[in-house]
């Protein structure tokens, strides 16, 4: 194994590029069980490090030379990505995840690739985000490639591959929220979070409080727009919101 | 939500939010079967497939999802005896901007929903269906899997159902955080786990070639409940209940700057805007007068206070006549609207009053498009960037002189240019915008 993903350092680049001698790297060859086929395989994570940048610039790069813009970014990126420590995801799967995921594939009778989702969803409430073992592990159930699962986790902005805060906050920013002050909310959460108000508003990996426990991000309309401002706190939806109430929210959630 | 917990106004008629706001009323399916539930799917199971779609198609009932497309022709399209396997869908990933309805009853009241869609099933001949849930909606999508678990348990869903010979099973999926998702062929990519980019139509149309290929029936949360209602209340007295081609009650949402906003029940066309507004809303905040509606949600050509509309209305003798329409005598159905050169599309309705800049409401929808567009289309993904950029800068107050026309320009290049709807979606509101309130963007403009 060669290419650890995103924490990896720009020399072990390289020597991916050596090992995999005269294999394309984006052969459609199955994912094998094995280190071999794995470390080939896993060449297709180095777009993932380009996808800290926003989602939508991210999709306008596919337009140009992928092994350019690629190689590019996964230098550039990795200079600023944080070294990846401890062990991986894909080697702590409790077997109540191991159950539920089994459970989950079996409402697609169809399609397996259908599970890709909830299997996704699954992984990170349990883990807080997806890792790179984590998206080699499930393309492996789902007998994918992981481009497919990886390419989900970049697209669809409610996954993460870093962590958000333990308590999450996602401020609803869309026009309802927005007139009854939405902005001011968010501002506010940030402020009692001790998190900088001007530090970037959406994308998947938000701002988060410099002891772990908060995360404060502007989301596109949540759906009740009736009872603006609203916050999704984790699990819980919040109506109503106002600036002054903000730090009360947080200590019921600390 | 407060204006929930209120008696209905006068003007409403809750059918679908009948039980969902019943004081007491529980989402198990205890508290469903003692109020009557499952006993529609009961009477559909009795009928002939071909029998229930007719009764679909001569209740009116229009799809709720926004495009509003009548939900019996769709149904229609479905050849029953193919040979294919058929499937159906409910798109409950709500994220049209001042739409808030769907929440409602699938944390209230989900059996409707399950009965709703367990007819149309039988009707379609589908032996699976997948309840689509946006993830923004944690808690539906765990009350609606229970209350799936609960009428399996029950016999309702899975082998044999009611000893009918016909087997059902059905699944919640969840979506993650796309507002693309709630256009049908990118929800169906979305279900078989890709990106959901949607599909160009022809030749994908998902009554031809939908979830895997397959025939496949999308509707909306509130399409599906109101399946039910028809077979409860009989196809006849629901069609009567809303004007021609648009039967039956809808929710209308409001939202924005009125005293109650919220989801009001209302028969279509039962209302006009003004009622509307300052009837079963309560009117404006004290002191603020109306400035613009958008009236079917953010999508929806706005509208501006004061203006006047020429509708063509059956006259007396039969004839055709025009009339000058005032903004708030407008009839809240889905032909007034698009007489006006709107739509209403989702019912969701979003009010502003005259302390409202409209350039820094039109930026903040277009960050919303900006942020959603799923960059399949070249127009869309690059064009609704730089409308975003170009209001951006303008609330900024770095606007120049050719900015409006340059707007315009760009939304007039999306809009019919792109695989889906959210090119026209997205232009619509910066095309309307600037027609109707010009002076604005030429103040930012300098």
């Amino acid at each position: 194994m060669v290419v650890k993903g995103l924490g990896g350092p720009l020399g072990e680049d390289t020597g991916f590029l050596d090992e995999s001698g005269g294999e394309e790297s984006h052969s459609f060859k199955k994912v094998g069980k094995e280190s071999e086929a794995g470390s080939h395989t896993l060449g297709n994570h180095r777009p993932s490090s380009c996808t800290r940048s926003p989602s939508l610039s991210d999709l306008r790069i596919s337009c140009f030379p992928r092994k350019l813009v690629f190689d590019f970014l996964y230098a550039f990126m990795h200079t600023h990505a944080a070294p990846s420590t401890g062990p991986k995801q894909a080697e702590l799967i409790p077997a109540d995840l191991l159950s539920k995921i089994d459970e989950a594939v079996t409402h697609y009778p169809v399609s397996k690739r259908s599970a890709s989702l909830p299997l996704l969803h699954l992984w990170q409430n349990h883990f807080g985000f997806v890792d790179d073992s984590g998206v080699d592990w499930i393309a492996n159930r789902l007998e994918l490639q992981p481009i497919n699962i990886l390419e989900l986790v970049t697209f669809y902005p409610w996954f993460r591959q870093q962590a958000a805060g333990n308590v999450c906050i996602r401020v609803c920013r869309t026009l309802s929220c927005a007139l009854a002050g939405s902005y001011e909310v968010r501002d506010a959460f940030c402020k009692a979070a001790g998190i900088d108000p001007k530090a970037p508003t959406h994308g998947h990996t938000p701002p988060v409080s410099a002891d772990g426990k908060f995360s404060v991000e502007f989301v596109e309309c949540l759906a009740s727009c009736g009872s603006a401002p609203v916050a999704l706190v984790n699990d819980d939806l919040l109506e109503d919101i106002t600036p002054e109430g903000t730090a009360v929210i947080l200590s019921q959630y600390n | 939500m407060k204006s929930l917990l209120l008696p209905p106004h006068p003007k409403e008629r809750r059918i679908v939010f009948k039980n969902a706001w019943t004081q007491g009323y529980t989402p198990d399916i205890d508290c469903y079967e003692k109020n009557g539930g499952y006993a529609e799917l009961k009477k559909a199971l009795g009928m002939k497939p071909e029998a229930i779609i007719d009764e679909v198609k001569k209740a009116n009932l229009r799809g709720r999802g926004g495009a509003g497309f009548p939900c019996g022709v769709k149904w229609g399209f479905i050849k029953r005896d193919d040979g294919k396997p058929h499937y159906i869908t409910c798109n409950a990933d709500e994220s049209e901007p001042g739409t808030f309805k769907d929440r409602y009853i699938l944390h209230n009241d989900p059996h409707q929903l399950i009965e709703g869609m367990a007819i149309a099933a039988f009707a379609l001949n589908v032996n699976l269906a997948y309840i689509y849930i946006r993830c923004e909606f944690p808690k539906a999508a765990g009350i609606v899997t229970k209350a799936i678990e609960e009428a399996r348990a029950k016999g309702f869903l899975g082998k044999n159902i009611m000893g009918s010979g016909f087997d059902i099973d059905m699944y919640v999926h969840q979506g993650a955080g796309a507002y693309i998702c709630g256009e049908e062929t990118s929800l169906i990519e979305s279900l078989e786990g890709k990106r959901p980019y949607p599909r160009i139509k022809p030749p994908y149309f998902p009554a031809v070639l939908g979830l895997y290929m397959s025939p496949t029936i999308v509707n909306n949360v509130e399409t599906f409940c109101h399946v039910k209602q028809i077979f409860k209340i009989g196809s006849d007295e629901y069609a009567k209940m809303g004007t021609a081609g648009d039967g039956g009650t809808r929710v209308m949402c409001v939202s924005g700057d009125v005293m109650r906003p919220g989801p009001y029940e209302i028969p279509a066309g039962g209302v006009t805007l003004g009622e509307l507004i300052n009837d079963v809303c309560g009117g404006m905040k004290p002191g603020r007068k109306l400035k613009a509606i958008i009236p079917g949600g953010s999508s929806s050509k706005i509208l501006r206070a004061g203006e006047t509309f020429k509708i063509k209305e059956k006259g007396p003798d039969g004839e055709m006549i025009e009339k000058e329409v005032p903004l708030l005598d407008l009839v809240m159905d889905a032909a007034s609207l698009a007489a006006a050169g709107t739509m209403i599309g989702s019912g969701g309705v979003i009010v502003m009053d005259d302390s409202r800049n409209m350039l820094w409401a039109l930026n903040n929808l277009n960050t919303f498009y900006a942020h959603e567009s799923c960059g399949q289309c070249t127009p869309c993904r690059e064009g609704v960037l730089w409308i975003d950029k170009m209001t951006t800068r303008m609330v900024n107050g770095e606007g120049i002189s050719q900015d409006p026309a340059t707007l315009k320009n760009v939304a007039d290049n999306i809009a019919g240019r792109t695989v889906c709807a959210f090119g026209e979606a997205a232009s619509w509101p910066v095309q309307s915008f600037l027609q109707k309130f010009p002076e604005e963007f030429e103040v930012a403009a300098k």
